[in-house]
């Protein structure tokens, strides 16, 4: 089971992975998280040091048009996460030097390195944890998404705050011609401080066919653990926002739980 | 002229506070062009074109280079052709849209 967090910058997207990767991990023992993120951060959420590595730097090679990967990308996500507390494997895919500036004007260098953008599309595009779950933390916004970073499977959770900046990124997403067919949207309203909050984020997701999975408090414990630099996979199981994340997850399992087959039509595991 | 850029994490507040900015200085009287350069643009919402209206706005770099990266025209007609009116003194050009899949 693939879950991808979408959204607008400053949503909760990473927050709200580390709060996933938390209840998942206590759950079944294991996930994967990957930070797609051109500008990562979800590593200190998961209580990782913060690192500028790439994690699949070297994992390929050019060979004729395209590249020859050093294994299959089960294999390359098992030897390149990291470990992190609770069951977590840990994937820093991002990088700011190969995917920031202008893809257009740079189009032939990117094509020619081996990149986040390059990276994403090949390994972590296609992997599915056949016996778990897979969390991807996306850049803030559409142009990853724009580029296929969603992958082929499993749910896009669009990550909404009652605010109309971030209503107008969950229009963009479902206003978006071309998903994947086995990609399903979700919405998670975030940051949510009261049962008007809530509402104005369900109306919203419902005039875009959006529906409403989730809905994760505003929870000072969040604050003061961000604050003072410790994970937020390690706040207190009872805290509102874990206890709104362990609602969620048990919606995830519902709607498809781990092990979701990649549809074999989509050629993109060709 | 003055040139104003505001930079920042995502959520911190930027689009905000252009916002704000801008609709100011137009109420000082001056004519503001505002610039959303963001890949997210949200601009149009600070400005009060609501949801609908900034979802509506074009990207006008994608409406000029759909092929490739040839800039045929000037700065000038870029917001000659792209501006729209945000308020009294005020308009916004928005750079770009990501709104459609492109693999590859």
């Amino acid at each position: 089971m693939r879950v991808v967090l979408l959204g607008k910058g400053g949503s909760g997207k990473s927050t709200l992975a580390g709060l996933l990767c938390a209840e998942i991990g206590a759950r079944h023992g294991r996930v994967v998280a990957f930070d797609a993120d051109t500008v990562p951060g979800l590593g200190p959420v998961l209580g990782m040091p913060v690192t500028d590595d790439w994690f699949l730097a070297g994992t390929a090679e050019r060979e004729g048009g395209g590249w020859r990967l050093e294994g299959t990308p089960a294999e390359i996500v098992q030897r390149r996460a990291r470990r992190a507390p609770g069951g977590v494997r840990f994937l820093q895919i991002g990088n700011a030097d190969a995917t920031l500036g202008d893809f257009e004007l740079h189009r032939e260098s990117y094509l020619d390195r081996w990149s986040g953008t390059m990276a994403f599309n090949t390994v972590c595009r296609v992997f599915d944890d056949e016996d778990g779950w897979v969390v991807v933390d996306l850049q803030g916004g559409t142009l990853n998404v724009a580029g296929g970073m969603v992958g082929t499977t499993g749910v896009g959770l669009v990550v909404v705050e009652p605010f109309a900046k971030s209503v107008l990124t969950a229009r963009r997403f479902a206003g978006m011609a071309g998903w994947p067919p086995g990609v399903r949207l979700a919405g998670v309203a975030s940051k949510v401080t009261s049962p008007a909050d809530e509402a104005y984020v369900r109306e919203a997701l419902d005039g875009l066919d959006i529906p409403l999975w989730g809905s994760v408090p505003l929870d000072p414990a969040v604050r003061q653990a961000e604050r003072a630099g410790q994970p937020v996979v390690g706040i207190d199981d009872s805290s509102p926002a874990r206890r709104a994340v362990a609602a969620l997850v048990d919606r995830l399992e519902e709607a498809g739980g781990p092990a979701r087959p990649v549809p074999s039509a989509s050629g993109d595991r060709a | 002229m003055t040139k104003i850029a505001v930079a920042g994490k995502g959520g911190s507040g930027k689009t905000t506070i252009a916002g704000l900015l801008a609709r100011l200085v137009a109420e000082e009287g001056r004519d503001v062009l505002t610039v959303d350069a963001d890949e997210n643009p949200n601009l149009g919402i600070s400005l009060g074109l609501g949801v609908e209206g900034t979802y509506g706005l074009i990207g006008a770099r994608e409406a000029l280079l759909p092929d490739g990266p040839a800039l045929a025209v000037s700065m000038e007609e870029v917001v000659e052709r792209f501006a729209t009116p945000a308020g009294e003194r005020l308009r916004v050009v928005q750079v770009r849209k990501f709104d459609q899949f492109r693999p590859g």
